[in-house]
Order: structure tokens, then sequence, then C-alpha cells
């Protein structure tokens, strides 16, 4: 059977919207120095490294080995594992497995992005995302498919755009008390319904914003007295490619994520994910994702997300708090992103989190999304 | 490490271009191929890892088109943006875990589709070295100047090295065909000691010892490692990091003399200082020893991120052929070698 | 018509992403330093003492930071070199070792032959009349 994996630290930068004081090896270097002050660990006792980012954000093509002045990966084995926005959380499933897999003690996933290098062109960016025969000359960017998604949601369940917008109000709260977040201030609802419209219905404050910055995490066999995080489950599926393909008529729910959800719980041996978990640090690429993600996630039934947030169980002091750290909403660095959100699962189960801590959390879960609706799931529990 | 077998491998017949394929198809036929050659179908396929390059497909997650002709729709899968030998640890390590007990390996690259000297420029530091109109063949010229002047050998020595190289390719089927003259591209080198820039791909079907049963060709060891980025902080004629994994692999593959106990190597050499620099790296002698880059090396298809993996391809045919018993396949990223990995393939009885 | 004896189509595009790259801490101080006073910099590893040019702030190997500055060049040594054939006319790119430094600086070499290069040249570096903060401040290096 597979060794047992624990995470035993993790380190970020003060994410922004522009980190212009510092380049990306030094941006790096400030996430993989936290994580290694917070595993109390020197770079020697790093066995290999695992490293995730876009190279057309940057515009840097093999980008992991321009960034090893940062990751400290010079002269060890380091991969390279870039998925779009599930970066983040693909790097922790990698970063698992070659502990799991007992080919190395202890692993450094480290995530960055610098969307600001390619400012004011991001979309531009992402838009390469899309197939070129088909898709590119028409869609516009991240938004689209997510848009799309929305519709399907409301048309199904009527939920109105001030029940979405109580997401990133909530989000706002969260991120006030995380001083790495990008955007911390608080929002209204009635600010949200002020913002311009990006693709019906999803609103420009109803979108993740982008932002420059890194993270690192440590997994190990070995992890000592000190508090560790516990890989209880670790699961992804992936999905088609063509946009008509994925979304396959009506679609209110990520299907993707509610199948790796279902095989991460099976895995740590969760039956009531609403009742058992803790703390959820989801990937919310926009508000009216969060409530497609919370059902697929089994956290309540179908069209019932609204009411979930508005009855304040998401809360960070709720029933089933959803995003204490602000979420992806507050903060979004591509290729870290789906890390932060290890991270911030981790240091609640070990309770490191500060002011942000969920009291008594000893099992959360982690989501990644990204690329043509593909999901990654990660259970973390205090117990082994 | 848990036993992690190869039930199968393919690749395509690499060529300059191939205008009848996009990138998606082009992966698709090797897995197509590799099915029908195994007997396998996608249920029996666990979890996929794939290679690809977003800058080389022009497109940002350029493997979600992979990852569908893959048949990863509904699966857990992921992507490493290294060689396919790299790929190929991280998914060795799936099967390892015992979290997976089948895995599909898909690399490809398809050089025609965009400009791979503007590519290999963005892979340099933009503040201090891109500027400078760096790209993958000067660089490789300044690694072979460095190479000769360390060695005290003269370009003739290249030449020969691009010459065996040559009539190995000559010997292999899936090669590039091409026209090479012997004119100077980036001194010392000439277009005839480059590699060419190829469109192919290639599949490597692993399984765990359960799954694979009887006398197999098994990974029985590897190593990788990334060194210092810039070209001027390090020697770029001697071997890098080389040495060091080649000594992991053989370690965790208890391979103690390689001169005597590999059979056959294939290695992932851009230029023609690197076919010779490359062999020093791995503590092979200058001559004598294993069969060395049969098939031509990359000096016979260099098709991006499915180089490295076409030469455990290569490998593993010549030891499933009964070529020899252990063989050494090594893959890089970075033109001149600054990230390299090596894999000890072994044919024997599952122990 | 048969799908498989249609000749290829080909669709054209390009990418076009304008990038603003910050040079950092150490990067920044080097090209302020080249720009307003003419002259080149290393940082220097607290522990085992190598200069890094171009600087950086932690060192490749001991992972410690690098936070001594050390004036380095103008003059230097090739350590490798390669001309150019791509388009004319050829151009000689040279790994420059600076006086002080233990890393090469790649860059240009002008008025020499390539014939006329080898490893071991010393070389001085020339600078552009007017400088903006960029490693082409350094117009190339010339031999002694």
């Amino acid at each position: 059977m597979r060794d047992p994996v624990a995470i035993v630290g993790a380190g970020q930068t003060a994410h922004r919207s522009r980190r212009l004081d510092v380049s990306a090896p030094e941006l790096i270097d400030e996430a993989v120095q936290a994580a290694l002050l917070d595993a109390r660990l020197e770079p020697d006792g790093i066995d290999a490294v695992v490293v995730g980012n876009m190279e057309h954000f940057e515009g840097i093509h093999l980008s992991d080995l321009w960034a090893v002045e940062g990751t400290g990966g010079a002269g060890k084995p380091q991969l390279k594992v870039a998925t779009g926005g599930t970066t983040g959380s693909s790097l922790a499933q990698a970063a698992y497995y070659l502990v799991a897999g007992g080919f190395f003690r202890t692993v450094m996933a480290v995530g960055w992005e610098r969307l600001s290098d390619s400012e004011g062109e991001t979309t531009t960016g992402i838009v390469t995302a899309f197939d070129p025969i088909y898709e590119r000359p028409t869609l516009a960017g991240a938004v689209s498919g997510l848009a799309i998604l929305a519709c399907q949601y409301q048309a199904k369940y009527g939920t109105r755009a001030e029940e979405a917008a109580l997401v990133v109000v909530q989000a706002r709260e969260n991120a006030a008390r995380n001083s790495h977040a990008h955007l911390r201030q608080p929002v209204t609802v009635a600010e949200v319904l002020a913002s311009p419209v990006l693709s019906t219905p999803i609103r420009y404050l109803d979108m993740c914003p982008t932002s420059d910055g890194a993270c690192a995490v440590v997994f190990t066999s070995r992890p000592g007295d000190g508090r560790a995080a516990w890989v209880r489950g670790v699961s992804s599926r992936h999905n088609h490619t063509y946009l008509g393909d994925v979304t396959e008529g009506s679609v209110s729910y990520l299907h993707t994520l509610r199948l790796a959800a279902e095989d991460a719980y099976r895995q740590a041996g969760v039956a009531d994910p609403r009742q058992e978990l803790d703390v959820v640090e989801m990937y919310e690429p926009c508000t009216w994702a969060a409530f497609e993600w919370a059902e697929a996630l089994g956290l309540c039934g179908p069209g019932e997300a609204a009411r979930m947030w508005a009855e304040g169980a998401t809360r960070r002091d709720g029933e089933i708090p959803v995003n204490p750290s602000g979420g992806v909403l507050c903060t979004n660095p591509i290729g870290a992103t789906g890390l932060i959100r290890v991270a911030e699962a981790s240091m609640q189960v070990r309770g490191t989190a500060g002011e942000r801590q969920v009291d008594g959390a000893r099992l959360a879960l982690a989501t990644g999304f990204g690329g043509s609706f593909w999901s990654e799931v990660m259970v973390l529990a205090a117990e082994r | 490490m848990r036993p992690v077998g190869i039930v199968g491998v393919a690749q395509t017949r690499h060529a300059e271009r191939r205008d009848d394929v996009n990138y998606a198809e082009l992966a698709f036929e090797v897995v197509s191929d590799l099915l029908a050659r195994t007997g396998w179908s996608h249920d029996r396929i666990d979890t996929v890892i794939t290679a690809s390059s977003d800058f080389w497909d022009g497109r940002t997650i350029s493997d979600m088109a992979v990852q569908d002709a893959a048949g990863a729709a509904g699966k857990s899968a992921s992507k490493v943006s290294m060689d396919g030998t790299f790929a190929l640890v991280y998914a060795a390590a799936r099967i390892a875990s015992g979290a997976y007990r089948t895995c599909l390996v898909v690399a490809h690259g398809k050089a025609s589709e965009g400009n791979p000297r503007l590519i290999a420029n963005a892979a340099f530091d933009p503040i201090f070295q891109r500027p400078m109109g760096i790209d993958d063949h000067t660089a490789l010229g300044l690694q072979a100047r460095a190479f000769l002047d360390r060695k005290g050998l003269t370009p003739e020595a290249l030449a020969e090295a691009a010459t065996q190289s040559a009539a190995a390719a000559a010997m292999n089927a899936n090669a590039h065909r091409r026209q090479a003259a012997h004119v100077l591209v980036a001194d010392p080198l000439h277009e005839d000691e480059i590699a060419p820039d190829s469109d192919g791909a290639c599949a490597v079907l692993l399984a765990d010892a359960e799954t694979v049963r009887g006398e197999a060709v098994w990974l029985d060891g590897f190593g990788f490692a990334t060194d210092v980025h810039g070209l001027g902080d390090r020697d770029l004629g001697e071997p890098g990091v080389l040495p060091q994994v080649a000594r992991e692999a053989y370690r965790r593959a208890g391979v103690q003399d390689p001169d005597r106990e590999l059979d056959v190597v294939e290695v992932h050499d851009a230029s023609s200082a690197q076919t010779l620099l490359w062999r020093e790296g791995l503590g092979l002698s200058e001559s004598g020893g294993p069969a060395w880059n049969p098939s031509g090396g990359a000096m016979s298809a260099q098709p991006g991120f499915a180089t490295g993996l076409v030469r455990v391809a290569e490998v593993f045919g010549r030891l499933a052929r009964g070529e020899g018993k252990t063989g050494l396949a090594h893959g890089m990223t970075g033109f001149v070698g600054q990230a390299h990995c090596a894999w000890i393939l072994r044919k024997r009885a599952r122990a | 018509m048969d799908l498989h004896d249609a000749a290829p189509v080909l669709v054209e595009g390009r990418i076009r992403i304008p990038y603003r790259w910050p040079a950092g801490r150490a990067g920044g101080r080097f090209l302020v330093l080249l720009r307003d006073e003419g002259r080149l910099m290393g940082l220097r590893c607290s522990r085992c003492r190598r200069v890094f040019v171009p600087p950086r702030t932690r060192c490749l190997s001991c992972h410690v930071p690098c936070e001594e500055e050390v004036g380095v060049g103008p003059e230097g040594v090739v350590v490798a070199w390669t001309v150019s054939r791509r388009a004319p006319p050829p151009a000689v790119l040279a790994l420059v070792r600076l006086d002080g430094a233990d890393t090469a600086l790649l860059h240009v070499l002008q008025g020499v032959e390539p014939t006329a290069v080898r490893r071991g040249l010393r070389v001085r570096a020339v600078l552009a009349e007017t400088r903006r903060g960029h490693i082409t401040d350094l117009d190339g290096f010339r031999p002694l």
C-alpha cells in the first residue's frame, strides 16, 4: 500500500495586482523561504521540487528552467506540471504521488504566476487556450464557459443575481483577515450588481481577479513531531475539450467535481461531507460557480446552495465554512491558485491559519478547477 | 521502487511536416497504434500523463486536446510540460503509489506549426539573455565550442559523430528524412550536426506487476535533475547534472559497471557535440561498451518533448526483441541540457 | 470527396501578447547602475564567496542571500563563443567572464573577425551612447 503522506509546511507571498519590485525567481523565493520556515527545514531537506506556471501569461517558455533560481531546485530533481487553472492542485497531486510512490521522502510543490507581466492582455493569454480553428475566433476568454454554466444554473433554479453576489461579499469579509490575499476591501451586493456585465449573468465583481503571487507546500512521508495535515484522499477527473462536448446540453453542476469528490470521499472514509468536513477551500472562479461546486461536492442538495450562503452556513463561524481565506474570488495567481487552496486547507487542519482559523478544524477539503471543466480534489486530516 | 513494467510502445514516423493532422490527431494516431499493438482498450487504462509544450502548440493548456485524444475524459490525468522521460517519472510514481494499476504516457511535438527558433529564444531569461537574440542553435554552438576547447578536439570530431548518427538514422524506419547540408549554422556547428525540428509523437503504456506477467521489460531505476539556468552560470562544455543523474539511475537500478552491464543506450543529442558529451556524462568509455544510439538518436528525429520518450521506445523495442537485457534511455529539457533524465530498462521475469 | 484525399487546410494565426518583465531587485540594481553610472556590478554569496553576474539575490548552490555588491569589469575574458549564421552579417555571440566575476555574461562581440575569436580572448565592455536601463546599454564587447 502507498506510504502515508503529510503536509508539514506552507508559504505564500503577499499576492497583489502587480509585484513589480521582484523578478519571478525573487517572488518564488519569498514563498519558498516561508514554506521552509514553516516546515522547519533547511533547503537540503527538500529532496525534489514540483513547479507549475502557465507560460503564455509571462511569455517565458520552459519557465521552470528559468525559475530554478527561486525554487531552490538547482541541482535537484525538478518536475514541471502545468495544467491551466488546476496547475496548483495538479502540483499538489504530483508532489503527493512522488512521495506516496516512495520515490522521494520530502517534495516541495511550488506554483506561481505573474499576470501583470501581460497586464491588460491576460484575456489574450487565456484565449489561446481555445482551439484556434473552431473556438478561438469567437470566444471571449475564461468567462465565456463559466457564463454558459451560470446561465444554465440560473435557468434551472431561478437564482437571482443578488444571491450570487453574496458569495463575493462573504469572500471579501474573509479576506480581510488574510494578509496574503489580494482583494481585501469589503464589497456590497449593490456594488456587485452595479459592476459591468462581463458575460451574462457574470458581472465584473462576480469574477475572480488576476494576481501576481507564489505559493509553496511541503509534502513528506516523515513529518516528525510537528503538526501535520495528512492527505487522506486524492482524486481528479478530466473532461472532453470542446465546450459543446463538455456542456452536453443542460449542465447545472460540475460533474467532474462530483465524481472526483466521491472518489476522494471514499478514500478518506467520508460518508456525509456536510456533517464531517470542518472547512472547504474550493476553487471558485466566479460567484455562480460556488453554488454549482457546493452542490457537486454534496454540501447541499440541488438548487439549495444559494440558501446555504444566505443563511450564513458558509461563514467562518458557520456550519460548513467555505473559503475562510477569501478564496479565488479574492486571490488568483493562476499557477499558484490551486496550490493556495491546498495550503490554506492544510493550515486549517494544522491549526496555523491565524485570524482566519476555523476553530477545531480537523478535516478539510481543497478543490481545483480549470482546463475544460476538469476538477481536482484533496482531503486533508489532522489524523493519519 | 514498486515494480513498474512496460506493456507496449508506439511512435509515429517522424517528419518535417505533418500537415495532414493537427497535434491532437497526431497524438490520437500514436495512441491508436499503441492500443492496436497491445490489444488493449481505453477502459483498461486507469490514468493518463501527457507531455507537451504550450509554446510549441501555440495554445495555453494545449494538453486539453491531447487528453481527449488519449482517452482521458472521465479519468484522472495530468500533464508534465517537460520531455516525455520526465512525464514517465510521474507516471511511474502513480503506479508505484498503488493508486493506479495502469498508466498511458503520451508525448508529442509538432515543430512545423510554429517557429522553433523564435520559440527557443523565448526560453531564455528575458532581462539579460533574450535581447541578445540567442536561440537553441546558437546556444548549442556555444556549448559545442566550449566542449571542443575543453577536450582539445577539432571540429572534425563533430563531423565524424554526425556521420555515425546519420548512418544509424538511415536504418531507422521512423527517422525524419531530411537533406542536411554541411554548412555552418552556429559555429562550430554545421546544419548536419544539429538535430532536426520534427513533427512526431510517442506513447508508452505502463502497468503494475500484477498486470504485466511473465518476462517483460521493466523500469528499474531513474534519475533526474535540473541545473542552473544562465548560460554563463556553468561550463557548457561539461556534462552538467548528467553524471549525477546517471549515478542516481544506476544506484536505483543496481547498475555498477555501465560499460559492461548496459547493452543499449539511447540519448537525446541535440547536436553532435552532445552525442559525445552525454556519453561522457553517463560514465561510459569513449569506445566499446553498449550499442550507442542505434536509432540515430535525436539526429534521426527531434519531435519536441516526444524525443526522450522515443528513446525509451527504442530501448524497449530492442530489449523486447532480445537485443540485450539492460538499456538506458535519456531525455532532456532545455536545449543545452539544463535538465536531464535517465531511465534504466531491464528485460527479466518479474521479481 | 474522400477525407483522406483532401489537400491539407492550413489556418494561419499569431499570438500577439506584449510583455513587461520586472528585472527584480538584483537585476534592477544592475541595470540602474549601468544606465546612470556606466558601470557593472555583481553580488557575492556570503558563504562560498562567488560573485554572480548578472547578480542574483540568492546563491545558486548555497541557498543563502547574496548581499555584498562587487564592482566587476569593464574588462573580461571570453569563455565560449559562437557565430550566428542565420542572416548576414554573421554575429558573434559570446559568454564573457568579467574581471571579478565567477559567472559569465552573454553578449555580442563587436569589431572582431570570427576567425580571430578564441577562448581566453580579453575584451572590454563598450557603453552605448544613450542608455535606458537595458542590457543593450552595453554595446557589446571589443577585443583589447
